[in-house]
């Protein structure tokens, strides 16, 4: 029974993720032939024959055509529920890898297939002889905080064009990007997805948005840099406080702020995780 | 039946899962799910994998099957 890590084995804990991480953010094409082998020793690893016959498809709505071509009787609902993940398993292959390689426990090798097929290829589907394979996307756009987001195009794409549109974590319809003008405040606001909602008042912008929803002021500064402090009623959601506020190049814009902010001065030092007189100080001394 | 996919990847995990609880410690088993599972899970699987998986599920419902 392994009781304890040593320090060396616990050094290589963050080796693996990065390393699993960087197979599951793989936008690298599918490796065929690789993947082929893969599959065939995953197959020999649950004990049934090798399958002998291999395509691929450019993303997951592509296999769906494929397999529905092959077999037509196959339900669409079957055909997704029969999709394993390949690379996108990374979580959990990765964690049985460093069982298997760092602390030497062989009964992980039972995962040497899957294990290698992650590095080579997308989704698939496996069936008693056939397999099908999928792409990798082509394109992973990611925030900050590693959210999936993009703010001009897909976050996701694959090679035949499927995508996924995303708002810092939040998908989206692909028109709020690809047709931005459209999308008015109105369409934000009534909005049912409230996780939609706030996604696409930001793609508008708040400063745009509160203007719309007549907001009332709470306390204006007389220093613009500090802003307004507002309280809208967001449909669906209720009070929600604002500060308005202009930056440093002159743009106006407005972040959502705690419902105990009493004052601009104090909203406005909040978002620096400050004290309200402390920013001021602060202000005085730049 | 099971379908090749669970034969293949579900019930082969399942059984090494078993195997590997026998043979390290739950303190062991959650210092590897904190520090390389749980930003893998939080990064591809929930960002990208689930994302993508729940586009292509709401398509097959609002199509009825058909997806273009």
């Amino acid at each position: 029974m392994i009781k304890n890590l040593t320090a060396e084995q616990e050094a290589l804990l963050p080796v693996y993720r990065d390393k699993w991480l960087d197979i599951g953010l793989s936008t690298e094409p599918l490796n065929f032939e690789k993947a082929k082998a893969a599959v065939c020793v995953a197959y020999e690893s649950a004990g049934l024959p090798k399958p002998t016959k291999f395509y691929t498809a450019k993303s997951p709505v592509d296999a769906i055509r494929l397999i529905k071509n092959l077999n037509p009787r196959m339900e669409t609902t079957k055909i997704m529920s029969d999709m394993a993940y390949g690379c996108h398993d990374a979580n959990w292959l990765g964690f049985y890898q460093y069982f298997r390689d760092v602390l030497g426990i062989k009964a992980c090798e039972k995962l040497d297939g899957l294990i290698d097929l992650a590095h080579h290829c997308g989704w698939l589907n496996m069936y008693y002889d056939t397999v099908v394979f999928q792409d990798r996307p082509k394109h992973i756009k990611l925030d900050d905080q590693n959210r999936l987001h993009c703010e001009y195009g897909p976050a996701i794409l694959y090679r035949d064009g499927y995508s996924v549109y995303a708002w810092h974590g939040v998908t989206i319809p692909s028109e709020w990007i690809t047709n931005k003008g459209e999308l008015t405040a109105k369409i934000a606001l009534t909005w049912v997805n409230t996780e939609q909602r706030k996604a696409a008042c930001e793609i508008i912008g708040w400063a745009t948005v509160l203007r719309e929803l007549n907001a009332h002021t709470i306390d204006s500064d007389e220093d613009p840099m500090i802003g307004t402090l507002l309280e809208v009623d967001i449909p669906d959601i209720g009070e929600e406080k604002f500060l308005r506020v202009l930056c440093g190049t002159g743009r106006e814009f407005a972040i959502p702020v705690p419902p105990n902010m009493k004052t601009a001065l104090e909203a406005n030092a909040w978002t620096y995780g400050l004290e309200g007189n402390l920013l001021r100080d602060l202000e005085v001394r730049t | 039946m099971k379908s090749i996919k669970d034969q293949v990847r579900d019930n082969v995990r399942g059984q090494v899962w078993w195997q590997v609880t026998d043979q390290v410690k739950d303190k062991v088993w959650c210092q590897v799910l904190d520090q390389v599972t749980a930003q893998v899970t939080a990064q591809v699987g929930a960002q990208v994998r689930d994302q993508v998986r729940d586009q292509v599920w709401r398509q097959v419902w609002a199509q009825d099957g058909k997806v273009d």
